[in-house]
């Protein structure tokens, strides 16, 4: 499978239809999925991913992914933010294998649809438990997004959350201090969970909520995907919860 | 038959090493080749005869030694008389152990992907009591795959970790929520890390993907990678391991007397040798050494000489060193 192109000349192009992507709604994050992924960042071929930016994989680019919308679902967040932030480059990652292609279809035809548009957005099949230092450097990312992650609700499957005490140190690793790490739930367990874990974290800080609802993010952050829109049609609640990386209050 | 050894250990400052085997070792005087001490597993603690030690580490003074295995204790031992000092329940099942400099401290990663630090000293004295603190013991580093070995840098600032899916991780010690850099570049599993003992800011990596590589840990930079597949792939079986075509390293071990590093390999009758060349500051193939079964462990020992655990009626092998020569002397059964 090849990654969004925008180079055919159709005028009538369709998005794609959810109902042919259904997939359900878990992957296991610890098993070995049959993932492609690059030994390093400098390794990395965004070309695949930007080309307007990256025309070949080698190809000078000041630019680099900043924004990171993990377990991305259908895609509805980076679709929102792409006209928002037309110079910033932003990648979902997803880890069911048809969601994936969804968003990819998506994203092809939206760049169709409206030529020079949604260049600066892609989406990636890959388990970001794992390999998101192969993807990232240092203090690469502004704003990483954990919107309505799998609740995980047995005590033993906790570690299976995307948000624990250990991952957050590699949340921390790539992004830059001064970046906001956004979280969503509609589950009030787990939002308490992600709150405990972020606070006890010394390289997070909590943004008041007052401070949140300046933001412009947050607004699509609540409502711009799949799971946002399902919460408010059910009228459920939407826990939110957004950090500010900062730099080691011990060092 | 006996059982085999599984692990090899050197004191730190005298002519003694440990072969562990079973939940029991021995100790070796190596100037002598004379058995010490056999220590066995108490009846009230042998619960299987499938329970190997699988890591052993000496504290840097030699006053300790802890032992663990698939029983998911960590066992101290008092050396100047061999007596079992304490015993501590751990969560997971341990790869990588290490005493801090100062012998106040246990670090261990395990096969769940955590680092824990323990006090040597144990304070609880009932089942139940040890049962809690272990469960209160946060760990310090985690990853998602299962970690296969660990190493504190020599100025204890910093706690390198490896895993099975490639990653080497370096985070501040003990605060491991600060993460200092990553070293990438293999592209199979790391099975061993190790700061060279003459330039201990710089750590060698080794592993599945037949590359020896040595990094500038602090920063993540790779300063060399050695490709050494041509020199052993013909003594590997054929299918030694479903998920890699590749000789899988077993153990590493470096020498600071000549500065060589040895290599194991699983099921692989071999030693590979590397020489450090400091004008260019990198390894080179130095020698194969071929032994008569495959290697199960192996340790220096004060002189320099190789003390290897094989997998045969031999059980254990000495190769003597001398003037960059190696030669089979002496055999212990």
């Amino acid at each position: 499978m090849s990654t969004p192109d925008s180079s055919t000349s159709e005028t009538q192009v369709k998005l794609p239809q959810k109902r042919y992507y259904r997939q359900r709604a878990h992957a296991n994050p610890f098993s070995d999925h049959q993932l492609e992924y690059p030994t390093m960042p400098s390794e990395m071929d965004w070309s695949k991913h930007y080309p307007t930016y990256y025309p070949t994989k080698d190809a000078e680019c000041d630019k680099k992914v900043e924004f990171a919308d993990i377990g991305c679902g259908y895609g509805g967040l980076l679709i929102a933010l792409a006209p928002l932030f037309p110079e910033k480059l932003m990648i979902g990652m997803e880890i069911r294998l048809k969601v994936e292609e969804y968003v990819y279809e998506r994203i092809k035809a939206l760049r169709l649809q409206k030529p020079g548009s949604y260049q600066n957005v892609s989406i990636m099949r890959m388990n970001a438990m794992k390999f998101l230092p192969n993807f990232f450097e240092k203090g690469q990312l502004t704003k990483t997004f954990f919107l309505f992650p799998d609740p995980h609700f047995k005590a033993r499957k906790h570690k299976a959350r995307i948000i624990s005490t250990t991952l957050l140190a590699e949340y921390a690793y790539i992004m830059k201090v001064g970046g906001i790490l956004y979280t969503i739930t509609d589950v009030r367990d787990l939002h308490e969970w992600m709150v405990e874990h972020l606070d006890a974290h010394p390289l997070f800080e909590r943004i008041p909520d007052a401070e949140c609802e300046q933001d412009p993010v947050v607004e699509h952050v609540r409502t711009a995907t799949e799971e946002g829109k399902k919460v408010a049609r059910n009228e459920g609640d939407k826990f939110l919860a957004c950090y500010r990386r900062i730099e080691d209050p011990l060092e | 038959m006996k059982a085999r050894y599984t692990d090899v250990v050197q004191h730190p400052s005298q002519e003694l090493m440990v072969f562990s085997y079973g939940q029991g070792y021995y100790v070796v005087k190596t100037s002598t080749g004379e058995i010490i001490k056999q220590v066995q597993p108490s009846e009230e603690n042998k619960t299987s005869g499938l329970e190997h030690f699988r890591t052993t580490t000496f504290s840097k003074d030699g006053k300790y030694l802890a032992t663990t295995g698939d029983d998911k204790e960590i066992r101290v031992w008092d050396t100047t008389n061999w007596e079992q000092q304490s015993a501590r329940p751990v969560l997971k099942r341990i790869n990588a152990m290490q005493f801090t400099k100062d012998g106040s401290q246990i670090v261990e990663a395990d096969k769940f992907g955590d680092v824990y630090v323990f006090p040597t000293e144990v304070s609880e004295t009932t089942a139940a009591e040890k049962q809690e603190e272990m469960k209160k013991n946060k760990p310090i580093v985690g990853h998602v795959s299962m970690l296969t070995d660990m190493t504190l840098s020599d100025d204890e600032k910093y706690i390198i970790t490896a895993d099975r899916d490639e990653h080497v991780r370096v985070s501040r010690f003990p605060n491991g929520y600060n993460i200092e850099s990553y070293c990438m570049g293999h592209t199979d599993v790391i099975t061993n890390i190790q700061l060279l003992p003459w330039a201990p800011n710089i750590l060698a990596t080794v592993g599945g993907d037949c590359t020896f590589r040595i990094w500038d840990f602090v920063v993540g930079k790779e300063l060399h990678s050695l490709q050494y597949k041509s020199y052993v792939e013909k003594y590997v079986p054929e299918g030694v391991d479903a998920n890699s075509m590749d000789p899988i390293v077993m153990k590493m071990e470096l020498n600071m007397k000549d500065n060589i590093a040895v290599l194991s390999f699983a099921k692989a009758p071999i030693l590979l040798v590397l020489k450090w060349d400091a004008s260019k500051s990198s390894f080179e193939f130095s020698s194969i050494v071929e032994t008569s079964a495959p290697v199960l462990s192996f340790g220096f020992d004060i002189e320099g000489n190789i003390w290897t655990a094989l997998d045969d009626e031999t059980r254990v092998a000495v190769y003597l060193r001398k003037d960059g020569s190696v030669s089979r002397a002496l055999c212990y059964c």
